[in-house]
């Protein structure tokens, strides 16, 4: 007898309306912005009436919208790269114990508890008499640090689930440090790598706080660029650009999960 | 095989020392393996042999004295660089190469080529009886052929001394006793030095040409298993390497004569035996050279003691009796089974030996 046929009536059927409900209570909002995409009108109206594709026409040929995106994408990449070579470093350096070790590691940790406005504003203050505010290296600088913790954790969960013979292994048979490493513990940490490397991405991709401090007329990220074109004017425009995005990001997280889920499992 | 004939290294240790703070792990370790030697570091956990071994690999800094291999010294030498084979306890396989790719990384780190990386692989991993496994991933395989692969890798680059620690710890007891017999074999056909690390007695006698006790990170006796069995130095390596009675007695009135403490019995023992302090003496006689017998049909000269059955376990062709002489004092008894069918537990006996069959133990 298995557990699911043990249940009582309200557990078999209540539960899984509860739990669809719950879901789509989290989620319809988000949702509302894909068919609101194809409005015919300029308007936000829901539900629409009528349905074209000019916005997402628009949305292609619309230089603003394009050249936001094209930063979006540019400062993601260079600051996935950044938090992920730094983040793989600082996991590896911290496998040993040293005086003052674990306040590092909050230290390094704390961006994804201390409220993004406050790290915001420290960051605006800083930047500005040092002249990064607006500019690529200090958006790439700025989300480095938001996406470094991600990589952080995975790796040095990938280094836990590494035998720590390995390296004393490899060592015996004649490979000096650098080479155990890249030939042994780099390629069993890669997937963790990956992994924190895509976090690390979604976190400047989708990052709005921060860069709103940072941005200026000409240098937009698509976030902000959607948060201005709300505020500002009644253009459906801003529900296609956000409806690439949850998609985009929606395929790029589930892929990291179903990738941390598959090694978790084959861990065990 | 031949081309794996080599010469085995001589592993020289001066006065090697490794503390951790203020515990000393291992205390002045001596010791000379020699060139081709199956040495075993045998003793009970956290007796340093490990910690002994890392060292030698260069996994561990010693904290004083030096290692020498053919004279060599080596502390200073990074463990990639000492060219010493070593086998670990979990095998330590790299999980994201072949079999094949194991046991080829060391040849790549010395820049191999191609032909003659797999014609060593091969050679290698038909000494080892895993011909045919070369494409298969280490978590494909049982432990025992996982540990296989891991002796071959330690030693395809003909390594002159090969280390390896509790390399059957995880495996089953049949399993073990085979790749004992096998670890035999491939030692004589290789030539390399092998200096092994166990807390199994068993598997100390079966492999070792030479044994060293270890205690509280120092070397109780290093001796043949036959001298270490018959002539221990220490009640710790009597007690360590099979089974003993250690009877604790005082010095005697004259040379050759010893009193049982607490029983007060006058007892023979070799008079050889010079005795410096008659604190902590102890009489070793090992329990298959302890006779039963019945009232007073002892052999003439040899010791008597009388006691009670305490109980009677059955091994086969051999029987142990424990014989309770006094409260706290039990003497063990081997013998054939058979030879005493009635014995029953609580029976009134006496265990006698010949003095000749008996060592004087100072210490603990």
């Amino acid at each position: 007898m298995t557990w699911a046929m043990r249940r009582g009536p309200v557990a078999r059927y209540l539960l899984p309306v509860l739990g669809a409900f719950i879901a789509g209570w989290m989620v319809a909002p988000t949702l509302t912005v894909i068919p609101l995409s194809f409005t015919a009108r300029p308007s936000f109206v829901f539900p629409p009436n009528g349905w074209s594709t000019r916005w997402y026409a628009n949305l292609i040929h619309d230089a603003t919208w394009l050249e936001a995106l094209k930063t979006s994408l540019i400062v993601a990449i260079l600051a996935a790269l950044t938090a992920t070579v730094l983040g793989t470093m600082a996991a590896l350096g911290m496998r040993r114990r040293f005086f003052g070790q674990r306040l590092l590691a909050i230290f390094l940790l704390a961006p994804m508890v201390v409220p993004v406005v406050i790290i915001a504003i420290g960051i605006y203050l800083v930047f500005l008499p040092w002249g990064f505010a607006g500019t690529l290296p200090g958006f790439v600088f700025a989300h480095s640090v938001l996406g470094l913790p991600f990589v952080l954790v995975t790796v040095t969960a990938g280094l836990r689930s590494l035998d720590p013979q390995l390296a004393p292994a490899a060592a015996s048979l004649g490979a000096s440090p650098l080479r155990a490493f890249f030939a042994v513990t780099l390629p069993l940490i890669a997937p963790s790598i990956l992994i924190g490397a895509v976090f690390a991405f979604m976190a400047s991709f989708d990052e709005v706080v921060v860069s709103i401090f940072l941005v200026t007329p000409t240098r937009r990220t698509l976030p902000v660029e959607i948060y201005t074109s709300v505020t500002r004017d009644i253009d459906p425009t801003v529900a296609a650009a956000a409806t690439v995005i949850t998609i985009f990001t929606s395929v790029l997280l589930t892929a990291g999960l179903v990738a941390h889920a598959r090694r978790s499992f084959a861990n065990v | 095989m031949s081309s794996f004939l080599g010469q085995g290294a001589t592993l020289e240790l001066d006065r090697l020392e490794k503390r951790f703070g203020d515990r000393v792990a291992v205390d002045r370790v001596s010791l000379t393996a020699k060139s081709g030697e199956f040495l075993t570091l045998l003793g009970p956990s956290g007796s340093g042999k490990t910690t002994t071994l890392n060292m030698i690999a260069g996994f561990v800094a010693p904290s004083g004295g030096r290692i020498m291999v053919d004279g060599r010294e080596i502390e200073k030498v990074p463990p990639h660089r000492r060219n010493i084979g070593v086998v670990f306890q979990h095998y330590a396989l790299f999980p994201h190469m072949s079999v094949f790719e194991n046991v080829a990384f060391s040849l790549k780190q010395r820049r191999c080529r191609g032909p003659e990386i797999r014609s060593r692989v091969s050679e290698v991993l038909e000494l080892v009886g895993l011909t045919g496994y070369a494409k298969n991933h280490p978590r494909q395989l049982s432990g025992g052929q996982q540990q296989r692969v891991a002796l071959a890798r330690a030693i395809v680059f003909r390594p002159p001394l090969l280390l390896m620690d509790e390399p059957l710890g995880a495996l089953d007891r049949r399993l073990r006793e085979q790749l004992q017999l096998e670890l035999r074999r491939i030692h004589q056909e290789v030539g390399i030095t092998f200096v092994y690390v166990t807390h199994d007695q068993e598997e100390a006698l079966v492999l070792s040409d030479r044994i060293a006790i270890f205690n509280g990170g120092r070397i109780e006796q290093l001796d043949t298993a036959e001298t270490l069995y018959n002539f221990p130095q220490t009640p710790f390596a009597a007690r360590f390497l099979g089974e003993s009675n250690l009877i604790p007695v005082a010095r005697g009135k004259r040379s050759g004569e010893v009193v049982v403490r607490g029983l007060g019995s006058t007892i023979r023992c070799p008079s050889t035996v010079e005795v410096s302090s008659d604190s902590d003496l102890h009489l070793l006689v090992r329990p298959e050279r302890v006779r039963l017998c019945a009232g007073d049909l002892a052999p003439i000269g040899f010791n008597r003691l009388q006691g009670v059955v305490q109980e009677i376990v059955y091994l086969g062709s051999l029987r142990r009796i424990a014989v309770g002489i006094a409260p706290g004092f039990v003497v063990s008894v081997r013998e054939q089974a058979g030879e005493w069918p009635a014995l029953a537990v609580g029976e009134i006996v006496h265990v006698a030996w010949s003095p000749d069959d008996s060592t004087l133990l100072e210490g603990v």
